[in-house]
């Protein structure tokens, strides 16, 4: 190859460079403007979508109150979702509720907040806000971010809030203002944190609604809850006093029934049990004839001789441990005690006394048994008497009537010719002996185990003859 | 046979919710000795209350771990709020060696070199690494990043090449407040830490990377630290208002969330995604026209293209199963894996619609526990070296030969 083809060689590969070089800055440029135009494309993808998402968020965040509003057992654990919600969902850094205090209707107070650490609560939360900064910061809603002009009011509440963008909503209730509702971002940064902008506001008048429905619901409920916390005490306290009334009552009814069973008890001692019984339930007995009642006397011989020998004590106390033997051998064999005269002992038996003998025979093995005792066992304890004690004993069956006198001090009492009698035959008895008369004589003259001795028609004082029979027992004879 | 347990948290409560995540953790594990403790929580937690609730569960054991933007586990993810995730392993046939160097703030490049001075004596070219380190500094009473590129610098003049190593730069939130770690038995802050695994068990980690290039090749021709000053010989501003038109004049702010720029460190004429280092641009400077990345690696000279943000949630499910089939193939066991995923990525701030946790999730189907959280940079080996990644996802997997 000569030079002058080597140069027009060269020549064709500088202009082929040349033109190379043209393209390589062609595509260059072109493929520079592609990349600026698809950058920005994608740049303003980004922020579309991030504006997208704000709104988007707007509509999760009240649904997901929402959700908090129903699953919510306090107010307390209501706010802290609710403030965490905020957070987290809205991106924000830090929120705050602030509150009218109960006591100081115009003070506006931090009451719940989420994302301050502790030291700031205690620095910034400690003193009052100046009650003019709500009412000159925002008329109904306050929206601070880069771009706005700020008033010496907003920059105090910034301050205060440790926010220095931020946005915030009046919570109302019935026209006036019960708190308000306020959230913010240290930064503003696209497109990590975006402007606050007027629609996050509106999502914040949406959520104060929600809120300060919720809060009154719940102050409602609480309400309603402490009433029946008051009712429930009231009506545990009424069933305490109601159950301590019932015991007292119990108590009274036990006591009562107790002191009735006494006197009951009194009553049994001084009156035969259906007399008593018909004397409660009527509050007055009225007078029976009793057809077949047998009378018992006792009477010990030559008393008045006993009481000058010995001390009136002793002799009375001889007399009741005596009566109080004899109290025991009637009531086993069905007797009743009528009274005692003096150191005269009075009893009787009534056919229908419920014992398997007949009132005669009980009335008989009772004397037999009462003779027994005087003549040993009380002989024995009256044995420092030169002279012991001595006894008749006469019983007699008829009619007679029985029946209560007087008020105070009443007495059950018998009446009639079958007592007068039965009274002389203890008078015609003899020491040691049963003496019966022949109207009881009838009544147990069948008595395998009884021994009679007749004493024959004996005249009586004011009564004519009365026959008369002393009666015993023949052990060999009673049944076991 | 080692195992390991993942928990998961959301309640308010810092303490319960360390509490209730490390419960669920250790269910999942026979409890007898825990050898390691992962521990993740947003920066709306108290961080000691946090920790106290962890330790009344698990007790006196190496806790490894610091906040998050949020965490992922095999049936929750979430962010921004209160989540909070632990993770417990039981370590058969394997050690577990921990590292700590404070002070990052005050110094990346000398925090790097003391943290790796430790690792380089203990001669541990073959184990597996996951390296943390906190991203907020506020030394000066305002946000500054803690850089990457000079704590790797640092690193680098102690070890002869980087062994097997991932991890992440950490912070607890979108804002970049103040942050706090754990390590051993105790709090710290401003910490880079690391914790190598030898013994029975191999670390396989695959990019997930989130932008692909959009436009032709562009050169730094100024740059100061983490700031471009000029490109192709015009100032960094210039450069992307012509790139974006006239129209992001109006907000010069929203220059900073457009652009993101990318490092091919492959071959320049192959379009291969996973050889980039995509790098965000988080802030724009007026007065000297210049452009805020979130690393200082863009020096002078550095060759890049604008990138779109944007990626294949399908491909991110299939590259994991074929990972996990090619561990398994080599007759390892997957005992667990972290994911390292860019705060960035989540559906709330990207134009994706769909969360690729949930793609992650899927590929993984419960067949081992998978720990993962979102942060503020991914670390991860490209092309040979270690880089802090914007936009990406970083999947490790843990397996073991039983």
């Amino acid at each position: 190859m000569d030079n002058k083809e080597l140069l027009e060689t060269l020549n064709r590969y500088e202009a082929q460079i040349a033109e190379l070089q043209r393209a390589v800055g062609y595509y260059s440029k072109l493929s520079d403007e592609v990349a600026s135009y698809n950058v920005q494309v994608d740049s303003e993808v980004i922020l579309l979508k991030r504006n997208l998402e704000e709104k988007r968020l707007g509509y999760k965040i009240l649904l997901a109150l929402h959700e908090i509003i129903g699953s919510s057992i306090n107010i307390e654990n209501f706010f802290s979702s609710t403030l965490e919600l905020i957070l987290t969902t809205l991106n924000m850094d830090r929120v705050v509720v602030f509150w009218k205090e109960e006591s100081q209707k115009s003070v506006l107070k931090p009451t719940w907040f989420l994302g301050y650490a502790q030291d700031e609560v205690n620095a910034a939360f400690s003193r009052p806000l100046e009650k003019a900064v709500f009412e000159n910061a925002g008329e109904q809603g306050i929206l601070v971010n880069k771009s706005t002009r700020r008033n010496e009011w907003q920059d105090k509440l910034s301050a205060y809030i440790k926010l220095p963008f931020f946005l915030g909503t009046r919570i109302v209730d019935q026209g006036q203002t019960v708190g308000w509702l306020i959230a913010g971002r240290e930064k503003e940064a696209l497109p990590f944190y975006p402007p606050l902008m007027p629609e996050n506001v509106e999502t914040f008048e949406v959520m104060a609604g929600f809120i300060k429905a919720t809060y009154f619901n719940f102050r409602l409920y609480n309400r309603l809850e402490q009433a029946n916390a008051r009712l429930e005490n009231y009506n545990q306290e009424l069933e305490k006093k109601v159950e301590e009334r019932t015991r007292d009552i119990e108590q009274s009814r036990q006591e009562l029934a107790r002191e009735k069973d006494k006197s009951d008890e009194l009553l049994l001692n001084i009156l035969p049990y259906d007399v008593a019984e018909e004397l409660k339930n009527k509050g007055y007995y009225s007078a029976k004839r009793l057809e077949e009642e047998t009378i018992l006397f006792t009477d010990f011989v030559n008393f008045t001789n006993y009481s000058e020998m010995m001390a009136p004590e002793d002799l009375v106390a001889d007399l009741d441990q005596c009566f109080r033997v004899f109290d025991g051998i009637i009531t086993k064999h069905g007797l009743e005690k009528i009274k005692t005269i003096g150191d005269s002992y009075m009893a009787a038996a009534a056919v229908d006394q419920g014992t398997e003998e007949s009132a005669a025979l009980s009335a008989i093995l009772a004397g037999i048994e009462m003779q027994e005792y005087v003549q040993n066992d009380f002989k024995s304890h009256s044995a420092q008497l030169k002279v012991p004690f001595r006894m008749r004993l006469g019983i007699n069956t008829g009619p007679v009537v029985a029946g209560i006198v007087g008020v105070k001090k009443f007495q059950y009492d018998i009446w009639g010719d079958t007592v007068n009698t039965a009274s002389r035959m203890e008078s015609y008895g003899a020491i040691g002996k049963v003496n019966i008369s022949a109207a009881t004589y009838e009544y147990v003259k069948n008595v395998p185990y009884l021994k009679f001795e007749a004493r024959g028609k004996i005249e009586v004082k004011g009564k004519g003859e009365i026959e008369m029979y002393f009666v015993s027992v023949d052990e060999s004879l009673k049944p076991g | 046979m080692s195992k390991f347990g993942v928990g998961f948290s959301e309640l308010t409560d810092s303490r319960k919710a360390g509490a209730e995540a490390a419960l669920e953790a250790l269910d999942h594990c026979s409890g007898v000795h825990i050898h390691l403790c992962f521990l993740f929580c947003t920066s709306r937690h108290l961080a000691e209350e946090f920790f106290e609730g962890v330790k009344s569960i698990l007790g006196s054991v190496p806790y490894i771990g610091g906040f998050a933007n949020g965490v992922i586990t095999n049936n929750h993810f979430g962010y921004d709020g209160y989540q909070c995730a632990v993770g417990v392993l039981e370590a058969d046939d394997m050690t577990i060696h921990m590292y700590l160097q404070e002070g990052i703030a005050a110094n990346e490049y000398e925090t790097g070199k003391n943290l790796f001075h430790q690792v380089a004596r203990s001669d541990l070219n073959e184990a597996a690494f996951i390296l943390l380190f906190d991203a907020v500094n506020r030394e000066k009473g305002y946000f500054q990043m803690n850089f990457g590129t000079p704590l790797f610098e640092g690193a680098r003049s102690e070890i002869e090449k980087w062994p097997n190593i991932v991890g992440a730069r950490m912070m607890g939130d979108m804002k970049f407040k103040p942050t706090s770690q754990w390590f051993g038995d105790r709090m710290t802050h401003n910490a880079a830490m690391a914790v190598a695994f030898t013994g029975n068990v191999e670390m396989d980690t695959i990019v997930l990377q989130g932008c692909y290039p959009a436009s032709s090749y562009h050169t730094v021709t100024k740059a100061n630290g983490a700031a471009i000053l000029e490109i192709d010989g015009k100032p960094a501003l210039d450069f992307a208002i012509d790139f974006l038109g006239p129209a992001v004049q109006e907000d010069l702010q929203k220059i900073k969330f457009f652009v993101t720029l990318g490092k091919n460190l492959g071959d320049k004429w192959v379009l291969d995604n996973t050889q980039y280092v995509n790098r965000m641009c988080v802030g724009i400077d007026p007065k000297q026209k210049g452009l805020i990345m979130a690393e200082s690696d863009m020096t002078e000279g550095t060759e890049f293209q604008l990138m779109r943000r944007g990626f294949d949630l399908d491909k991110i499910e299939k590259e994991i199963r074929t990972l996990v089939r090619k561990v398994e193939d080599q007759g390892r066991r997957p005992l667990f894996s972290l994911y390292f995923n860019c705060a960035g990525r989540a559906t709330a701030y990207s134009q994706q619609n769909e969360e690729d946790a949930l793609y992650v999730q899927r590929a993984i189907n419960d067949r081992f526990p998978v720990l993962g959280f979102y942060e503020a940079g991914e670390l991860a080996k490209v092309a040979g070296d270690l880089q802090v990644l914007d936009w990406s996802g970083v999947f490790s997997l843990f397996s073991v030969k039983d």
